[in-house]
């Protein structure tokens, strides 16, 4: 099933979108690959649940371009 | 046994096909001579997963036949091939570039070789990569069980991955054409790196069954070639629906250049600070001189950008929690530890952690990125960018270092710098093209269309190519 979007919508999300992609927290990088690895993954969950779409989007699982 | 001169291993497909036709060789000794250039110079550059010979002149030997009774089976008759070692080969090993898999053995060929054998075209060989094409993350050039890839312009630098061994392959002339695929960027970037044409589909066009998974979501299998036309010719073939693929789109793909409007009528969305700020700095006055030669095409150019969404966040969570799920096995067994970079063991490690929650949001935000760049699709009909925005890095430093571009004082705007991931979450096809040299190297434009639009992009990659010259040049012998 396909989410329809109206453009109101899309401008919403896109401008509160704005300061989430802006952000770019600088933390030490840690040494240890594994932990590095899921530090990048935890990272990329905090940018992700920042991030506010409308409640009636659907994942894109049925998958067409 | 017929002179077979080295223009012939720069020759297009339409050239080479018509040189059997007229019977100046034969397909058995254009195979050897294929295959004799591979063997020797392929080491040289990393690129030699496995030869193929013995099959690829028994196949020559049915070509040869046909021919002799006037059989043709279109352009791709008796044209030598290989592919990147993540499709099957039917009784032949096949790698994915990973020490784990060195011994892995399937019994059938991938979709995409069974349909290019059908029409003669003759497999020669299989073609290093990165292993596991590239997993979630990679960090040195050396990430493969074949070593790295070396770029046929200068061996001290990477030929890009994850599709290594096709875009150097191709650019030595030691097959015409090859197959790679792309889950994020991995036929834009050898294709800009090793100074060839190389077109990533659009999502679902081509039958991916045969192919090792990294990503269902995004993994595409395209051609590299020699020019936009050989893109077409082969796409021609390998396009078209799949019940084998559950991702297949059922379409086809039928080459009509001819058919593409005219130039005028074709607007070019183009982000002017992907070239003055973006680039390398050594590499803009070349990237400048392309911009211009594009636009003289006569399209209409209109400055454009992509949204500010999180490209980055959205891809990195989709293609770690679905290849955590394919090589959860291999993790688990604790094999993963043979692969050759430390940075996707970990990686790949950690992703089996990445909550259901991250990558249901990565998905929905996925949902909001192929609105956006709809929304923006709507207004223009191709965006034009860089391709990579560097050249190929050398292979001693780590790709954190040198694919990052100086951010110490970033432009003001994002630019379209974002095309490859956006690209690729939207399902979107794009054409590399080779469009100049910086410090010697190869630097590409890369031109995205709407869904199913190839034939737009072929349009605008013929106009270029017969305008320019850059992608007949050849790295030194």
């Amino acid at each position: 099933m396909r989410t329809k979007f109206s453009r109101r919508q899309l401008a919403v999300t896109l401008v509160a979108a704005a300061p989430v992609v802006a952000q770019n927290p600088v933390p030490a990088p840690p040494s240890d690959p594994l932990t590095k690895a899921h530090e990048a993954l935890q990272k990329n969950g905090e940018i992700l649940s920042k991030f506010e779409i409308p409640i009636s989007t659907e994942p894109s699982f049925i998958f067409k371009p | 046994m017929a002179r077979i001169s080295d223009d012939i291993f720069f020759a297009g497909i339409l050239e080479i096909n018509a040189k059997l036709k007229a019977r100046e060789f034969s397909c058995v000794e254009l195979t050897h001579a294929f295959c004799d250039r591979l063997e020797s110079l392929g080491p040289r550059y990393n690129a030699l997963a496995l030869s193929l010979r013995e099959q690829a002149v028994r196949d020559a030997h049915d070509v040869d036949k046909d021919l002799k009774i006037e059989r043709y089976r279109g352009p791709l008759q008796g044209v030598p091939f290989a592919v990147k070692d993540l499709l099957t080969a039917a009784n032949q090993i096949t790698t994915w570039g990973a020490t784990p898999y060195v011994a892995q053995v399937f019994d059938y060929d991938a979709a995409a070789i069974a349909r290019l054998r059908r029409t003669g075209a003759i497999l020669i060989g299989k073609l290093s990569m990165v292993e596991l094409a590239g997993g979630p993350s990679y960090n040195s050039c050396a990430a493969s069980h074949f070593g790295p890839g070396l770029n046929p312009w200068d061996t001290s630098r990477w030929s890009g991955g994850s599709s290594s061994g096709s875009g150097s392959a191709v650019a030595a002339g030691l097959v015409p054409f090859a197959l790679g695929s792309e889950t994020s960027g991995s036929i834009l970037t050898p294709s800009a790196f090793c100074g060839i044409t190389g077109l990533r589909p659009t999502f679902g066009l081509v039958s991916r069954y045969g192919a090792m998974p990294l990503s269902w979501t995004l993994d595409k299998i395209g051609p590299m070639a020699r020019s936009a036309e050989d893109c077409g010719l082969v796409l021609r073939v390998i396009a078209g629906g799949d019940s084998n693929d559950a991702s297949s789109s059922g379409k086809s793909f039928y080459y009509s250049p001819e058919w593409v409007r005219p130039m005028k009528d074709v607007k070019v969305g183009y982000a002017p600070v992907d070239f003055e700020g973006w680039a390398q700095p050594a590499a803009r006055d070349s990237f400048r001189q392309a911009l211009d030669a594009f636009k003289s095409l006569g399209a209409e150019m209109v400055e454009k950008q992509l949204p500010g969404l999180p490209y980055g966040a959205v891809i990195s969570t989709v293609i770690s929690a679905e290849a955590a799920s394919v090589f959860e096995p291999l993790i688990r067994s604790g094999k993963v530890d043979l692969l050759s970079d430390k940075e996707q063991i970990a990686r790949l490690k950690a992703a089996l952690d990445i909550p259901a929650r991250d990558y249901l949001k990565a998905m929905r935000v996925r949902r909001v990125i192929q609105q956006a760049l709809r929304d923006l699709m709507s207004e223009v009909d191709v965006l034009l960018t860089p391709a990579r925005y560097s050249i190929a890095p050398k292979v001693s430093e780590p790709l954190d270092k040198s694919l990052v571009v100086d951010e110490s004082q970033p432009p003001k705007s994002d630019g379209m710098r974002f095309h490859i991931p956006a690209g690729n979450l939207a399902g979107y096809p794009a054409l590399s093209l080779p469009c100049g040299f910086s410090d010697k190297m190869p630097i590409a434009l890369s031109i995205m269309s709407r869904p199913f639009d190839e034939n737009l992009l072929l349009g605008l990659g013929n106009a270029f190519q017969k305008t320019t010259d850059w992608h007949t040049k050849r790295p030194p012998a």
